[in-house]
């Protein structure tokens, strides 16, 4: 870990070393308050993505502002982990746990919180029962369907019914219900995420009828992200949603006028080579261009032309000016790319440092 | 962090522009020999106060765009005039001049690449001579990366090549450079088998980096990588390749951009003959700023 750069709070932004990840905190704040307000007297809670954040400290904020289900999801066995040690009381992997090293972290877990796994193999479900029968833990298992991604999931409801019988029969496992993840492209029309939401989750309740029609009883329906974070939540027999995008925000969920953009990359302007062009402090390396190049935050006339691992060209139209050594903030077109290349968030408030919170999941691949 | 670590002799070839970093800077050069990339009269004029400041003395090479359209001020009168004016500052010794050369796309052709390159050393190649007709000395003519160590070095007057790819190597630089191999590879497991022809992997975006281009599925033929999300790789099996990569079953991927990928790890796992052999930090990790 790398411990050189944590300024002192009180620090003003200007004073920042760059490139540099800050969140405004009153941005974050507004952000977790509308999931607690959206959710309130509602079956459905959000469980938020830890994924998106990789940090306890913002995962016990996020539980503590309301509207979750006092848990969070994560990604890997290594990621569960630090939020397991870090104090969350419930965490659900999102991902298929097969390699018999990390099923037997999963068991630790499990004797330590709450644990729940995606699961859609049967095979994969007898070697984590095995597993957990040894020290006497209980994983809960959460089938998931395929909902068009063309990734993991059972793709039909007979195998997801088979499934579930053949895991209510394991020793040390809990069937705890289903799952499905759905990506969408721009789709800035909120009637349009209706009818969307309900086209793709409807198989999962289909799959939860058909395995509740068998007599077997779940108590866990999650689906969605951030772009059905309400959507999904009105469709009736869905308990979960799992979300984490909206609470940095992205330009690729811009439509989502109700969240601001939190999490964002200070840079500086290191060379001013020719007119209409100025050279930034952070590459790829400090803001992800995977799924598009960051856009420029609150400084009209100004855009990134493209960027190389440390340095992002600018340019720039008539009349606007920018010269060496001043500061500008990037928003990115996918926050959890930029957040992974992190040690540390550095939280501002009206401009000043408040907290420096450390990614303890940052790196977290296994 | 490698003054720190014991190395005697740096080069930061870019540009240090904030109080704070020159500060830090010129702490550096109280400890080792430091030398730094310049591209404007004012950075030359901040570096030299800083050095003053405190007692230090600062390397500087002139930089010029080499056809990065990046850093490095405009070829030609410009840059002679900013290596005559860090001669004359105080705090600085200019020492040289030096460029970055653009390296090759995937699907850029070998032999016009080559012309290319050849055309921007030679901008930097005749700055120097410039700076030397106007009676400056140039000890170091300092170009980069990887992509043109062999050709720079046939290029009368070329002191130094920048390069850090070609240890690890990477896909991008494979097919101009054959006769490097990729050493750096990415081990991931399979996680999920969902169907026929298509296996999904636990190696995603986050840990392959694929900002600049996909890492490549190693060794299986008729196995390729065509899709990273955040946290997994979808590989589509052809022929043979499907009845491989079973659940639990391990593939490697060879990164596009070997620097991308680096930066996401906090270790690096040695393995010679299959065996582990060592176990390195990536010390410098993170340091971005």
């Amino acid at each position: 870990m790398n411990e050189h750069y944590r300024p002192t709070p009180g620090t003003p932004m200007e004073e920042l070393d760059t490139p540099c990840l800050v969140i405004d905190m009153d941005d974050l704040d507004h952000n977790m308050d509308v999931i607690s307000k959206t959710y309130e007297g509602r079956t459905a809670k959000l469980r938020g993505h830890a994924k998106n954040h990789k940090t306890p400290a913002i995962a016990h904020r996020q539980i503590r502002r309301g509207g979750t289900v006092g848990g969070v999801c994560a990604a890997k066995v290594s990621e569960a982990e630090v939020m397991v040690h870090g104090g969350i009381p419930s965490v659900f992997i999102t991902s298929e746990i097969v390699e018999p090293m990390k099923i037997d972290r999963l068991c630790s877990l499990a004797g330590q919180a709450e644990m729940l796994v995606a699961c859609d193999q049967a095979a994969n479900a007898r070697d984590i029962s095995k597993a957990a029968t040894a020290p006497g833990v209980e994983v809960g298992l959460v089938i998931e369907l395929e909902t068009g991604l063309r990734r993991c999931g059972v793709r039909e409801i007979e195998q997801g019914v088979a499934l579930a019988k053949e895991i209510t029969s394991m020793p040390g496992l809990r069937f705890r219900g289903v799952m499905s993840h759905q990506v969408i492209g721009d789709m800035p029309d909120r009637e349009d995420r209706v009818v969307e939401a309900n086209r793709t989750i409807k198989g999962l309740i289909d799959l939860k009828d058909a395995i509740e029609g068998q007599g077997i009883p779940m108590d866990i329906v999650s689906t969605g992200e951030t772009w059905s974070y309400d959507v999904a939540a009105e469709i009736a027999g869905v308990t979960e949603i799992q979300g984490g995008s909206y609470l940095m925000m992205e330009t690729h969920y811009s439509y989502m006028t109700e969240f601001r953009y939190a999490g964002k990359i200070l840079t500086t302007i290191i060379s001013t080579p020719r007119t209409g062009i100025a050279i930034g402090d952070a590459g790829v390396r400090a803001v992800s261009s995977i799924s598009g190049m960051p856009t420029v935050f609150d400084r009209p006339g100004v855009s990134v032309e493209s960027m190389d691992s440390d340095h992002a060209v600018f340019k720039l139209e008539s009349g606007a000016s920018l010269k060496v050594g001043d500061q500008l903030l990037l928003i990115p077109a996918q926050q959890d790319a930029m957040v992974s290349r992190w040690d540390r968030f550095v939280g501002l408030r009206k401009g000043k440092v408040e907290v420096v919170w450390d990614i303890l999941a940052r790196g977290c691949h296994n | 962090m490698f003054a720190n670590s014991g190395f005697s002799d740096i080069l930061l070839a870019n540009q240090v522009v904030t109080v704070s970093k020159i500060r830090r800077l010129c702490a550096l050069a109280g400890q080792t020999s430091i030398g730094i990339a310049v591209d404007s009269p004012d950075n030359a004029q901040q570096l030299s106060s800083g050095a003053v400041a405190a007692g230090v003395e600062l390397r500087v090479l002139v930089e010029i765009d080499a056809g990065m359209g990046r850093c490095g001020i405009s070829p030609g009168i410009e840059a002679v005039a900013l290596a005559q004016k860090i001669d004359g500052l105080p705090g600085l010794k200019l020492e040289g001049i030096m460029g970055s050369v653009p390296g090759p796309k995937g699907d850029d052709d070998p032999t016009q690449h080559e012309a290319k390159t050849s055309a921007n050393l030679q901008i930097v190649l005749d700055n120097k001579e410039a700076m030397e007709q106007a009676g400056l000395s140039i000890e170091v003519v300092s170009v980069g990366g990887t992509h043109c160590y062999a050709q720079a070095i046939e290029m009368p007057g070329v002191t130094e090549v920048r390069a850090g790819r070609y240890p690890l190597m990477d896909h991008r630089l494979k097919s101009f450079l054959p006769e490097l191999e990729p050493a750096a590879k990415i081990l991931a497991s399979v996680i999920s088998h969902p169907i026929d022809g298509i296996v999904v992997l636990d190696a995603g975006h986050k840990s392959t980096a694929p900002d600049q281009g996909r890492p490549v599925l190693e060794g299986i033929e008729g196995a390729n990588a065509t899709r990273f999300s955040a946290e997994h790789g979808i590989v589509e099996l052809e022929g043979e390749a499907q009845n491989k990569l079973k659940a639990g079953e391990k593939a490697w991927l060879v990164p596009y951009e070997s620097g991308a990928t680096v930066n996401q790890y906090d270790y690096f796992r040695a393995v010679k003959n299959g065996k582990l052999e060592g176990f390195w930090p990536i010390s410098a990790r993170g340091r971005l700023a």
